[in-house]
């Protein structure tokens, strides 16, 4: 009975401690779509101050931010689809490079560790990679530049994928094999089933990796029509500071006279944050159910 | 079961997308060129004023354009717009390749880089001409001024051109007038600050600055910052000072940075040795850092300065901002009604300068590519701009159609704007800045603005006075690393001493050590580069004060 | 006699061939990721020339002249090399001790709490919010806090009748502060790994345990703890990688480019982005060559440390 009594008081006081721990992140959260549906003087200059609660309401920072919604639907897609194919496509590939490298039979894992790691740490450059993508593989302007790159996986993802292949029972393998199964079908029928949690993990963040990617568009992208939507984001607010900053250097001329500097764009960053992480933190309760369940070895060994 | 029936279906409609967004990933500037080509044959058949030009063969011309990317008509206009050019230029496709300022840099370096065709492109000031054309970037425009650039040479004259020219003599930018002593120094006060100040201040704004327009003595300098400091002083004892300055501001910036040699050298009004100073190490410097010191002391700059970069301007703050701003008037008839109405609080504007004093045209214009396949027809086409038969063609070009995004109203020359107001931007419907290609001189008259000033500063331009290394450009590429260096040391210490945040006691010893740290960081050798290349130019140019 | 070993050369070649065919299908399998590695990663890798190269635009990468460790001196001749170097090395190493600490921590206590799975879905997902802010956002927000008239620090702190401080003044608090901020941002996803290593665990292991009367934390310590052994390992060693890099946006938009902060606050890449323009490839390729080199060092080494000590886990 006391034990009992012990383990409930522990995790009350667990439940306590994160309690408090996530409103330090909860509390953030709030402050930004708060802002994101106040007006800009209200945000802005040296009276006022941020709030929890939007002291001026209003849609500005939005209506700006989605200016041409059908722009913005277009972008949305484009920028879902490369994540999702992208990550299914690499987190396959990832898992079928890390398997053999987890083997401690495979001759050649070593000289493929090193093959893997020595590009997390050594790169062409922005230039050279730009100059191969686009003149020898056609990625300039073109979709595919936003997965096929991506496919590899990356030598950190692989590595901890490796690691955690490396964790299952070895006993599986042997009985496995005892069976005469191939290395192929152990895999699929036996590694990858056990290993939903990192798999969810790693797709995870290679998800939100593709979703926030902004810096693909602005290198090779040159169609309004395959921009995503951190990228179209950016480049509004980027026209509403230029437009702004156009008075103060020398490149304009008198025309820019009658310009409303009431572009609301201090308010429209939190806005552009609350678009493109929104659809995320919907998703990732999605992912959730990989990590409670916790699969035991018991299940499958039957 | 389900959910991976689910999974799989979603994963196709997304692999639809996909290929719907491949399919689409052709560029759209096809459409342009085959409707340019149908509308050019018909074309070529009615006016053709130069008989030898129709012979010319066919060609087409890639033009990099900055302004706010692709808009709902601009096919539509392009269309039109490639119909008249070949009236003059026949035989040209033009393909636009439309980019915002952003990120124009980026695509533009990567695409030369890769050795893509740019033809023709938009250049402007986030590059450096010295740079680029001793790198050999950007191709020189003489060997085709002669035959296809008439135009361009009789717009601007020889004075101009020759100021554009680089250290090899040649001419490797065409700018894009607007202007060229259009920036006259001034200082923009709210209306709140100037009632409380006495008429002696006020009289002394103008007069004292235009009388030390050149003279960079210690006593004038403080005499300058004397006036500003009884500025702030008044408008802190009446109480609306708002945040005061931002810094002890570069009185100079309306001479000095005209005598800027290689970023970080000057060379003093009148100087017959032409000698490059350290700007750093000059009593001028050493006056405004501690002007700044004693007014962070004074409370007219506000204390959390350097923190603080974006709460107390005007468009945020009114009247509980900055009490003035020294700047250029930027060519406005009506600079202070100009900031009124873009602020909404009242103010007033004192000119502060005396002479006329011409700028190059660098911030924004025109050049070739070394990518570019066809030069000649290039020029050909930029000349077309400066003509007079180009004035209708620029208008499309700004503007869009007629009936469409403007209408005509009391004369051939004044319009309406059915677009939208003030600067273009990406959801009107159609519409480019006046300021990237051609000249200003061939707007519109709107509700904006008239061309009648641009006619203004073009007369002016004749007399304004040109510093004699005004068309000096320092190629930096021996000291690159000396500059990278020097650069991450005034980075650091500059805006703290411009700010006076050390105060009367600390900003002594800090700037002591800027100077010896910049010592460390090569700032000799740097200046002997560029010593050396302004005694060249001055043996080359004959030039003199 | 004969046949035996007949039969024996026979069992051989059949465990050769077995061997060999397995091998094969383990190497098809790396296939598709090798050629993307191959194609992506090591083809466009003949740019690291452009470190020991006056590269200009008009010339490309081949026709740029060779100047050899010109371009190098730009870091290793600079008037605060000390400075930067140390800031970059103490961060980096800093944020892998206290990230790994924290990382496992709060992973642990999250398993406690794994059967409330509405719980364990709430806090899990405000914990990874911060991965989708940028840290110009994340700036914004520190900057509310600290902001010497307005921040929320401030207003506590006059509440509270002390007098106000001006954080960005003052270079003494900011190793706390970037930390601190780093840790913020980072807990959420860094802490994932680690959970969903420990919800592998078989829970046989703790029924054991328990049956011979060990209490929680000692399961944790002789079980949780050493399952977690080998990730950890491997994330150690693949951070030291990176340790002559940083964060460029943590350490840029946090401090708000404070120019007195750079004494605690400029690292080597906010060092190379101050220095240099649009044009100066060479210098910044030469850079990211050291600080490629450097941590390839590292992490051999670590690497060599960490096989003397359980060769398991080592990287290869």
């Amino acid at each position: 009975m006391n034990n009992k009594r012990k383990i409930k008081m522990s995790k009350a006081v667990i439940h306590l401690f994160f309690c408090l721990f996530s409103l330090l992140y909860v509390l953030p959260l709030l402050l930004i779509v708060s802002i994101s549906f106040s007006t800009e003087e209200s945000v802005t200059g040296p009276g006022a101050g941020y709030h929890l609660i939007p002291t001026e309401f209003s849609l500005e920072a939005y209506d700006m931010a989605i200016k041409s919604p059908d722009q913005m639907l277009r972008a949305y897609l484009i920028t879902a689809s490369q994540a999702v194919i992208g990550t299914f496509g690499a987190c396959l590939f990832t898992g079928m490079i890390a398997y053999p490298l987890s083997r401690s039979s495979f001759a050649f894992r070593k000289p493929i560790t090193f093959i893997v790691f020595f590009t997390m740490l050594f790169g062409g450059g922005l230039i050279p990679t730009y100059i191969i993508y686009s003149n020898v593989y056609n990625l300039n302007n073109n979709y595919w530049v936003y997965i096929l790159p991506g496919l590899c996986g990356g030598a950190w993802n692989t590595l901890v994928i490796r690691t955690f292949f490396k964790g299952l029972p070895e006993a599986l393998f042997e009985s496995a094999k005892i069976d005469g199964a191939r290395e192929m079908r152990i895999f699929i029928q036996i590694a990858l089933p056990l290993s939903t949690p990192v798999f969810a993990t790693i797709g995870f963040l290679m998800l939100v990796a593709k979703w926030n990617d902004w810096h693909t568009s602005l290198v090779y992208i040159r169609d309004q029509d395959l921009y995503t939507l951190q990228y179209m984001l950016q480049k509004i607010l980027n026209e509403a500071r230029f437009l702004r900053d156009l008075a103060a250097s020398g490149a304009a001329n008198q025309i820019t006279a009658v310009q409303t500097m009431k572009l609301p764009m201090e308010t429209m960053r939190y806005a552009m944050c609350v678009l493109a992480a929104g659809p995320m933190l919907v998703i990732f309760p999605l992912f959730q159910k990989y990590f409670a369940s916790g699969l035991t070895i018991g299940a499958v060994k039957g | 079961m389900k959910t991976r029936i689910l999974a799989t279906l979603l994963v196709l409609m997304l692999l639809v997308t996909a290929l719907a967004g491949c399919q689409d990933a052709k560029p759209a500037a096809t459409t342009a060129a085959t409707t340019a080509a149908a509308t050019t044959a018909a074309a070529a058949t009615t006016a053709a004023p130069a008989p030898e030009k129709s012979d010319l063969p066919q060609v087409t011309l890639n033009f990099w354009m900055g302004c706010q990317g692709k808009q709902k008509d601009t096919d539509e206009v392009h269309a039109y717009l490639q119909q008249q050019i070949n009236e003059y230029v026949p035989n040209t496709d033009i393909v636009w390749t439309l980019l915002t300022f952003a990120e124009y840099n980026e695509k533009w370096t990567k695409a030369i880089a890769a050795g893509e065709t740019i033809d023709i492109s938009w250049w402007g000031w986030y590059r450096s001409l010295g740079d680029d054309s001793s790198d050999g970037t950007i191709l020189a425009f003489d060997p085709y001024l002669e035959e296809n650039g008439q135009h361009i040479v009789s717009y601007f004259g020889d004075r101009i051109l020759n100021l554009h020219r680089s250290a090899d003599g040649k001419l490797y930018f065409v700018p894009a007038w607007q202007g060229l002593c259009a920036n006259r120094f001034s200082m923009y006060i709210r209306k709140q600050v100037s009632d409380v100040l006495d008429d002696k201040t006020k009289s002394d704004i103008t007069d004292v600055f235009v009388k030390n327009q050149f003279n960079w003595s210690e006593e004038a300098y403080r005499e300058n910052y004397a006036v500003l400091e009884s500025v702030l002083k008044q408008a802190k004892d009446a109480g609306v000072m708002g945040a005061g300055v931002s810094g002890a501001y570069s009185i100079l910036e309306s001479t000095y940075d005209y005598f800027k040699v290689g970023t970080y050298g000057i060379v003093y009004y009148g100087d017959k040795d032409f000698k490059v100073q350290n700007l750093f190490d000059t009593h001028n410097l050493r006056v405004r850092y501690e002007t700044a010191a004693r007014w962070y002391d004074e409370g007219y700059i506000p204390a959390d300065i350097a923190s603080n970069t974006n709460s107390y301007g005007w468009a945020e703050a009114k009247n509980d901002g900055w009490a003035f701003s020294l700047g250029g008037t930027q060519g406005y008839e009506d600079p202070a009604g100009v900031f009124t109405t873009r602020y909404g609080i009242d103010f007033e504007n004192f000119s502060m300068f005396g002479k006329d004093l011409l700028v190059l045209g660098t911030p924004t214009g025109t050049c070739l590519p070394v990518t570019s396949a066809n030069p000649e027809r290039a020029v050909m086409l930029l000349d077309l701009f400066f003509a007079p038969e180009g004035k209708e063609i620029y208008r499309t070009f700004v503007y869009g159609l007629e009936g469409k995004h403007y209408v005509r109203t009391t004369d051939n020359d004044t319009i309406d704007l059915l677009t939208g107001t003030g600067e273009p931007q990406s959801d009107w419907a159609y519409g480019i800045p006046a300021w990237v290609l051609g000249t200003c001189e061939d707007i519109f008259n709107t509700a904006a603005g008239t061309s009648k000033i641009y006619n203004k500063y073009k007369a002016a331009e004749q007399t304004a006075y040109a510093p004699p290394l005004l068309a000096f450009s320092f190629n930096n590429s021996d000291v690159t690393v000396e500059q990278a260096q020097i650069k991450t040391v005034v980075e650091e210490y500059e805006k703290t001493l411009n700010q006076g945040i050390k105060g009367s006691a600390g900003w002594e010893d800090y700037y002591n050590d800027f100077l010896a740290k910049l010592k460390q960081a090569g700032i000799e050798a740097y200046l002997a580069e560029v010593q050396k290349q302004v005694d060249a130019f001055v043996a080359d140019r004959g030039v003199q004060w | 006699m004969n046949t035996t070993r007949e039969q024996k050369t026979a069992l051989e070649k059949v465990k050769k061939r077995g061997t060999f065919l397995k091998n094969l299908e383990l190497l098809t399998l790396c296939i598709p990721a090798l050629v993307g590695y191959i194609l992506f990663a090591y083809v466009p890798m003949f740019g690291l020339v452009m470190a020991f190269k006056d590269y200009k635009l008009a010339r490309g990468i081949w026709g740029s002249k060779w100047i050899g460790l010109k371009n190098f001196e730009f870091l290793w001749r600079s008037v605060d090399l000390g400075r930067i170097v140390r800031n970059t090395v103490c961060y980096s190493l800093t944020f892998i001790v206290v990230g790994l600490v924290l990382n496992v921590f709060i992973a642990l206590l999250l398993n406690e709490i794994r059967d409330n799975r509405r719980a364990l879905k709430y806090y899990q997902t405000t914990m990874i919010f911060p991965n989708f802010l940028s840290w110009v956002i994340v700036g914004y927000i520190t900057y509310a806090l600290f902001n010497p008239t307005l921040g929320i620090l401030t207003q506590i702190r006059s509440a509270l009748g002390m007098t106000p401080i001006d954080v960005y003044m003052d270079t003494k608090y900011w190793p706390g502060i970037l930390v601190t901020v780093n840790m913020w941002k980072g807990v959420g996803m860094g802490s994932m790994f680690y959970f969903a290593a420990l919800i592998g665990i078989d829970e046989s292991l703790y029924e054991a345990a328990r049956i011979d009367g060990a209490n929680r934390l000692q399961q944790i310590r002789y079980i949780s703890l050493p399952s977690l052994i080998p990730l950890m390992t491997i994330m150690s060693i693949l951070a030291m990688g990176s340790v002559f890099r940083g964060d460029f946006g943590l350490f840029y938009q946090i401090p708000r480019d404070v120019k007195v902060l750079y004494e605690v606050t400029d690292i080597i890449d906010t060092y190379v982005f101050r220095g240099l323009q649009t044009n100066s490839y060479g210098m910044a390729s030469a850079v990211g060559f050291v600080q490629s080199v450097v941590g390839l060092i590292m992490v051999t080494g670590t690497n060599a440390i960490v096989k003397r000590i359980s060769p398991e886990n080592s990287m290869f």
